[in-house]
């Protein structure tokens, strides 16, 4: 059961990457050129899901917007991911003042506004996708810094890892071999929730004229930009809107399965054996 | 007759099979008798006892027939039910440490019996509850009924459980594993508690346990259990002087005794107990039994009577080994 | 006896403080899991260690093996002093003691197939060469256990108690130790089981000539496979001797209560010492001058509530008990 929607959000993202990468070729007009004589218009033969506020076609803005959204979704996980996951399994490991040390500067990143990172990255490197994804990495790392370090400290507890260091294993491999395929599960499960909340972060950075540069589309862009137009064509933040959740959820499929397939506990109980 | 059972079942539903968890027994309890059920993890026992209570998940299959002073518990309405746990039939728990509520004070857990079942007030519950910790031999009554379960020992803890099962004098007192948690020197003590409380009030006692010693120092009657079946049911020197099933042998011989030679090698039961949810077409104890004959393999042995308080299931004994 | 101890553990002792406070955490006093234990263990012998949950019997185990720091005292092994050995030595002392403990459920990574968890030992200490190696190494140590090699790609879960236990063994013996630390290695399996494994414990020191600690609370499994005994209370020795005489002769009241209410699986048993049975609760009094076991003994005078014993010996064969008992 759990393998058919580990394929399914395979299968979704296998589609999103394709359409990521022949943007060019689908999109049924250029994103940037403006119809003047259709401007805010619902589906027509012309536009199959209408016009912008500045008459461009939608689809094709969506779909050329898949590229920015999906690398900055993507991406700034993965980074924070990366940083995160380190320092909270040091922290969680060595515990007493390296852990104190650690989860201090976490709480301070953890109090930074992503607006304020951003702003103070843009006037540093220029507004664009990596000062945005170096924002979302620099303040999002701490949910998992704190998720991990929290399962570290109750996985350490198992006499399993003392019997790790009674047979003279180095720190080092207590916490890749034993401590991290241990606490793999809630850091999957973290990731693709956050990889959700990280596309949401970037449209109300772009919002703010600080993200992905106009003209250049993305999801969450056309979803803030579409909200005030609700009314007059719904499509034009329901159709973005769609998209975030459905990779989203996708992610969140890949995410689950993984999880599953990660644990030999749960992976097997078709051919169990005897359990107390 | 206090309380007759008879082809118990209890069944439960996993995703991919139906697990025995205990198959068909049947068994008797007098007023005021002690009968102890013997077995290791997974043989059913305290299934078996849970059922007595109907304690067991809805999706488990119930069958057969448990007469407790003339009603079946296995048919009877959920009213009567629940006026009959606790008053009339009361559990002390393996552990302990898991089963008081930590939120509550110990008075609180102590004195619902009385509130549920005899609807006193607070007051009168709370005095009755104080003189049933200095019964249980707790000192300073008053001041422990103010104390949150964590404030305990595991031994005191154990007191206080054995104190709201005695608090209605229950007609039948369940015991499972009740001293598996606790050192020996205050197992030794509670249980010496509690057996001459069930005697002083005289309630019956169930207890469930895996060690052959307690049994041999408290109860009158054995039933040794193996993978859900009753294998042999004999009065307690009956069943240590004569054991008749070859299981019942090899727990005997597998238990380290001090008196015994040392330097003498163990006789520990070869291989590893069936597992429940593919049990074997034969005799369940077949593959590590050493008198193993034919038929053994294929049926499975009833409990017959060798005499008025014995009761062996083994077709080998049967034959004449 | 002139031998030298293979394992002396010399007056250790283990604190842990106790903090109080909100705000400022100020440390109150200090908790003692383990004082002034002293003892040595021969080459060849199985040295067992009794006592109830919380006596220190774990902590005096972890000690042994550096697992964590010593408030004070020294345990040496084969004369060289393991506490404050550096790491890189200690490790290669550590190939040589291993640990089987209690619960076979937690000690084995739940993510590691089996084949891998006997084979750490040797990835750790880089004792293969090759793959073939390393598998023949695994096979060879799960055939010794009775465990099939067929089944070395199976994760712990699909494994029964008994099997779990024969898997840690297993791990314990590939890196060819001298010294086994057993903590509890048969408390939490089924009686048939644990015949089994106890078994299998004596088969393989007899086999590899290993020397054995072996701590456990039950006294019966004890006196089966230890040549020499020491009773723990509150984190001290009350008694050691050789097994005969602290079976036969138990001096100290505390392992007198303690086996007499050792059940017996014989309903004709009789309990000759119904006197030494504890009273009361098992509580410690921590603060107070002298026997730590005064509260609950049956035996207790004044003297003990103020002087606090030391071990003793009682007689010419090296028994030694702490207790005022047969003083005036």
């Amino acid at each position: 059961m759990k393998n058919r929607t580990l394929y399914l959000g395979l299968i979704i993202i296998a589609a999103l990457l394709v359409v990521m990468a022949a943007a060019p070729q689908i999109a049924p007009h250029d994103p940037e050129a403006q119809d003047l004589y259709h401007v805010l218009e619902g589906p027509s033969e012309k536009h199959l899901l209408g016009t912008d506020d500045v008459g461009r076609d939608l689809l094709s803005r969506v779909i050329t917007g898949t590229r920015p959204t999906l690398l900055i979704g993507v991406l700034s996980t993965l980074f924070s991911g990366i940083i995160g996951v380190g320092l909270g399994l040091v922290a969680g490991y060595k515990g007493g003042a390296i852990d104190m040390a650690v989860m201090r500067v976490t709480d301070a990143f953890m109090s930074l506004p992503v607006l304020v990172v951003t702003l103070a990255l843009v006037a540093i490197f220029g507004s664009g996708m990596q000062s945005v994804i170096i924002a979302i990495t620099l303040v999002n790392w701490t949910g998992f810094a704190r998720i991990v370090r929290g399962e570290v400290l109750h996985t350490r507890e198992f006499v399993y890892v003392e019997a790790a260091r009674a047979m003279g294993a180095s720190g080092l491999r207590i916490i890749f071999y034993h401590l991290l395929p241990n606490v793999m599960g809630p850091i999957i499960v973290t990731a693709s929730i956050a990889i959700g909340g990280n596309i949401m972060i970037e449209s109300a950075v772009s919002f703010l004229g600080l993200g992905a540069q106009p003209p250049l589309s993305t999801w969450g862009n056309e979803l803030r930009i579409g909200y005030a137009y609700l009314e007059v064509v719904p499509l034009f933040s329901i159709a973005p809107g769609l998209l975030i959740t459905l990779t989203v959820l996708a992610f969140n499929f890949i995410g689950d399965g993984l999880r599953d397939a990660f644990d030999p506990r749960i992976s097997q109980t078709f051919n169990k054996s005897k359990e107390k | 007759m206090l309380l007759q059972v008879s082809n118990l079942r209890t069944y439960f539903k996993t995703r991919s099979s139906l697990v025995k968890a205990v198959d068909d027994i049947s068994f008797e309890l007098d007023q005021g008798q002690t009968l102890s059920i013997v077995g290791e993890s997974g043989s059913g026992k305290t299934a078996a006892a849970l059922s007595l209570m109907r304690l067991i998940p809805g999706s488990a299959q119930l069958s057969g027939k448990i007469m407790f002073e003339d009603q079946d518990i296995v048919t009877m309405g959920r009213k009567a039910l629940f006026g009959l746990r606790g008053d009339k039939i009361a559990m002390v728990f393996q552990d302990p440490m898991t089963a008081l509520n930590p939120v509550l004070t110990i008075g609180e857990q102590l004195i619902e019996p009385y509130l549920i079942h005899r609807k006193m007030n607070r007051k009168q519950a709370f005095n009755l509850g104080i003189a049933l910790l200095q019964k249980v031999r707790i000192q300073d009554a008053e001041k422990r009924m103010h104390c949150y379960p964590h404030e305990l020992s595991g031994g005191m803890r154990q007191r206080v459980m054995i104190a709201m099962a005695i608090a209605l004098h229950p007609p039948l007192i369940i015991a499972d594993e009740p001293t598996t948690a606790l050192d020996v020197s205050i197992a030794a003590e509670l249980l010496e508690l509690l057996k001459s409380i069930t005697r002083e009030q005289g309630s019956a006692l169930l207890l469930i346990t895996h060690n052959l010693g307690i049994v041999a120092r408290y109860a009158d009657k054995v039933m040794i259990m193996y993978a859900g079946k009753i294998v042999e049911k004999a009065s307690k020197v009956n069943l240590y002087q004569k054991p008749q099933h070859p299981y019942t042998q090899g727990l005997l011989a597998s238990v380290p005794k001090i008196s015994a030679d040392t330097g003498k090698k163990l006789t520990p039961i070869p291989g590893n107990p069936p597992d429940l949810a593919t049990p074997p077409k034969g005799c369940a104890f077949y593959d590590r039994c050493p008198f193993k004959i034919t038929q053994c393999g294929r049926n499975v042995p009833k409990l017959t009577k060798l005499n008025d308080d014995h009761e062996v299931a083994c077709f080998a004994k049967e034959a004449g080994r | 006896m002139t031998m030298q101890p293979l394992l002396q553990v010399k007056a250790i002792s283990k604190e842990f403080p106790v903090y109080q406070g909100q705000v400022f955490k100020k440390k109150t006093y200090v908790t003692q899991a383990v004082k002034s234990v002293s003892f040595d263990i021969f080459k060849g012998e199985t040295f067992g260690l009794v006592g109830e949950s919380g006596c220190g019997k774990t902590t005096v185990c972890r000690a042994i093996l550096q697992l964590t720091p010593l408030t004070s005292g020294a345990v040496f092994y084969k004369g060289n002093c393991l506490s404050g050995m550096a790491k890189k030595e200690l490790r290669k002392v550590r190939r040589h003691m291993q640990i089987v403990y209690q619960d076979p459920f937690a000690s084995l990574n739940p993510r590691t197939k089996v084949r891998d968890i006997i084979g750490e030992p040797l990835v750790i200490h880089k004792l293969t060469q090759n793959r073939s190696e390393y598998k023949d190494r695994v096979e060879a140590m799960m055939t010794m256990v009775s465990l099939n090699p067929a089944i070395s790609g199976r994760y712990p879960h699909e494994f029964s108690g008994g099997q779990r236990q024969r898997i840690s063994i297993a791990r314990a013996l590939t890196v060819n130790p001298d010294f086994l630390v057993l903590d509890e290695p048969v408390s939490s399996l089924d009686v048939s089981i644990q015949a089994q494994i106890i078994n299998l414990l004596e088969e393989i020191r007899e086999k590899f000539s290993l020397t054995y600690l072996f701590i456990a609370h039950d006294l019966a499994v004890v006196h089966h496979i230890s040549k020499r005994v020491a009773v723990m209370y509150a984190g001290e020795i009350v008694e050691i001797a050789d097994r005969q005489n602290l079976y036969g002769n138990p001096s100290h009241p505390y392992t007198k209560a303690l086996l007499a209410a050792l059940p017996i699986p014989d309903p004709q048993a009789s309990y000759k010492d119904e006197n030494a049975m504890l009273q009361g609760g098992n509580g410690v009094m921590e603060h107070h001058a002298g026997c730590k076991f005064y509260v609950r003994c049956p035996a207790r005078r004044h003297l003990c509530q103020v002087k606090k014993p030391v071990l003793k010996k009682v007689n010419q064969h090296d028994h030694m008990m702490a207790c005022h008992l047969g003083e005036s």
